[in-house]
């Protein structure tokens, strides 16, 4: 399988995007390694268990939406009727690189989007093998990794999300949908919502009915200059991708190339000191900066921010954050931290429960593009040791070594996880015990 | 204190097999025939992103040789076929069994003294979670 032939002329095949992902990824992630929750109403709560973040179908057809907040299923939970895991990012992770590598057999062009979706280039297979390499890629995926996807196919990739929600939508498909073909585009444009195409959100969409355009199809039909105009650019983008014409460029979006980092928690208990709330944003820049040095970009604004519980009643409320700069695009862990105390001095309010706190570097840059600055420090060239710092951190765990001012107390504003699933793959003491 | 260099390791169980120390003079003869070095993961795992490794529980295979404790490579790319140790979800529970097929029909069965085959009835419905292909057992 595969379909770098090399041989064909890119100017007269038509490309072809298959956009492939896992179904209520988390969810079949936990009952890959836990059969007793298969068929069941299940999620999986978000960082700090406040709120459900996956679905099975079995728990979207009760009616609970996404972004539930916890307590409110509480009744059906001891009922036995829904069921709750708190998220297992090592599982979840380990996963999502097991689904990809699969998927990367099938085509060497491959463009990971999120955690469980990836686009991949199916150009040059022959356009009547397209269905059966669809069904191929859901029976290798499900086989060798326990997970069930859906498959959608066409020339742009905003017809390949379509077509992958269609996958989705209507069971009859097999969760394939090849939709290169113009007919069948066509039929499905028409009866698919406007809101319901990739990159045009609920907000915009009521703008578009709001002019007369309801459906996919109508959206497809509309004047670009007209819509580029009277919308934006990016808009006009997704009428030329409906129409069949390529413009967002594949490597466009997702992992790699987000424009921003965050490291944010919700704390397992209210922070209410200066100094913990301290402990934890050093850790978070901390870890952000890391982030941003395994990625070889650097940054020169970030945002640090705190919060209270906003749904919390009967008790005071705050949401501050504040934007820090430094004077040339940096990686250096320090540079950042220096700024805290200052930060700190603005966001931390005595007498207030903090719930959350984040920490999100902005305005990514990679070293090409930075501008020099004579005046100040190139801040860039003093790498070498945070170079040390991640490689022994990576050798001997993470947080071996740190920043002092990331503290050395048991920290209480850990993520607050009451019912997580073992590590099932990342972690020999946590492997699954199976009756011999 | 001298300091340390440190890399980041690519793979936790290499094993080093250096060059020929000399840095001037005759190289080592042996420079030519250079390998790679042993992997025990180039030795048991053929299909990486299918590969799962579980933990026995029990003693019903131990004519298998497989023992309480030990733990079990799990390739869930091959596909199963007679005779094969299997990982199957029965009655919901994830079971280690030989697959053995009588009459077209499969079976599970143990290998222990004591244990009668589960025979699977016309409604009976076998999911086969992955075919054990190792075994790791240790001696002390």
């Amino acid at each position: 399988m595969g379909s770098g032939n090399g041989s064909y002329s890119p100017t007269t095949v038509k490309p072809v995007i298959a956009l492939c992902d896992a179904n209520s990824f988390y969810c079949s992630c936990e009952q890959v390694f836990n059969p007793a929750l298969l068929g069941r109403a299940l999620g999986v709560l978000s960082n700090n268990d406040g709120c459900i973040i996956a679905r099975t179908p079995e728990l979207k057809a009760l009616g609970v939406a996404m972004g539930t907040p916890t307590f409110k299923v509480r009744e059906q939970v001891l009922r036995g009727e829904v069921i709750l895991q708190s998220s297992n990012y090592a599982l979840y992770g380990d996963m999502s690189a097991r689904f990809m590598s699969v998927l990367e057999q099938f085509s060497p062009k491959l463009k990971v989007y999120s955690i469980d979706e990836a686009f991949v280039d199916l150009t040059g297979l022959p356009v009547k093998e397209l269905h059966a390499t669809g069904q191929a890629m859901i029976q290798r995926v499900r086989q060798w990794t326990g997970l069930p996807i859906g498959v959608g196919m066409s020339s742009t990739k905003t017809l390949a999300k379509l077509a992958n929600h269609a996958a989705k939508k209507y069971p009859g498909t097999g969760g394939v949908v090849d939709l290169t073909c113009l007919a069948r585009q066509r039929r499905l444009l028409e009866i698919t919502p406007v809101g319901d195409v990739w990159g045009v959100g609920r907000r915009i969409g009521k703008e578009l009915q709001a002019v007369g355009i309801n459906s996919a199809a109508q959206l497809a039909d509309s004047n670009r200059q007209w819509i580029k105009k009277r919308f934006s650019i990016v808009l006009e983008r997704t009428v030329c991708e409906l129409q069949g014409e390529s413009c967002i460029a594949w490597e466009e979006g997702g992992l790699a190339n987000k424009h921003q980092i965050m490291c944010s928690r919700s704390f397992g208990q209210r922070v209410s000191t200066h100094q913990a709330l301290h402990a934890a944003l050093a850790s978070f820049i901390s870890r952000a900066c890391e982030k941003l040095r395994s990625q070889h970009r650097f940054a020169s604004t970030a945002i640090a921010f705190v919060r209270t519980d906003p749904f919390k009643e009967g008790v005071l409320r705050t949401s501050r954050s504040i934007k820090l700069m430094t004077p040339t695009p940096t990686s250096d862990t320090r540079l950042w931290l220096q700024q805290l105390p200052a930060a700190l001095d603005i966001l931390f309010q005595e007498g207030f429960e903090y719930k959350k706190a984040g920490f999100v570097l902005l305005d990514l840059c990679s070293a090409h593009n930075i501008q020099g600055d004579l005046l100040a420090e190139t801040a860039t060239n003093n790498t070498r040791m945070m170079t040390v710092l991640d490689a022994i951190n990576q050798r001997f765990g993470r947080q071996m070594l740190r920043p002092a001012s990331v503290g050395f107390a048991t920290q209480r504003w850990h993520m607050n996880q009451r019912t997580v699933s073992p590590a099932y793959t990342t972690n020999w003491r946590e492997i699954l015990s199976v009756r011999a | 204190m001298k300091p340390v260099p440190i890399l980041p390791q690519p793979n936790a169980a290499v094993v080093p097999f250096y060059q020929s120390p000399a840095a001037c003079g005759f190289t080592s003869p042996a420079a030519d025939y250079l390998q790679d070095t042993l992997s025990l993961d180039q030795l048991l795992i053929r299909h990486p992103a299918a590969t799962f490794f579980v933990r026995a529980k029990g003693n019903s295979m131990e004519g298998a040789g497989i023992f309480d404790d030990d733990i079990l490579i799990i390739d869930r790319a091959l596909n199963p076929v007679d005779g094969d140790v299997i990982l199957a979800l029965w009655d919901g529970e994830l079971i280690v069994k030989r697959l053995v097929y009588r009459r077209g029909r499969p079976e599970l069965h143990s290998e222990q003294v004591g244990y009668a085959p589960i025979r699977l009835n016309d409604e009976g419905r076998l999911d086969v979670w992955g075919v054990v292909t190792e075994v790791i057992h240790r001696l002390r």
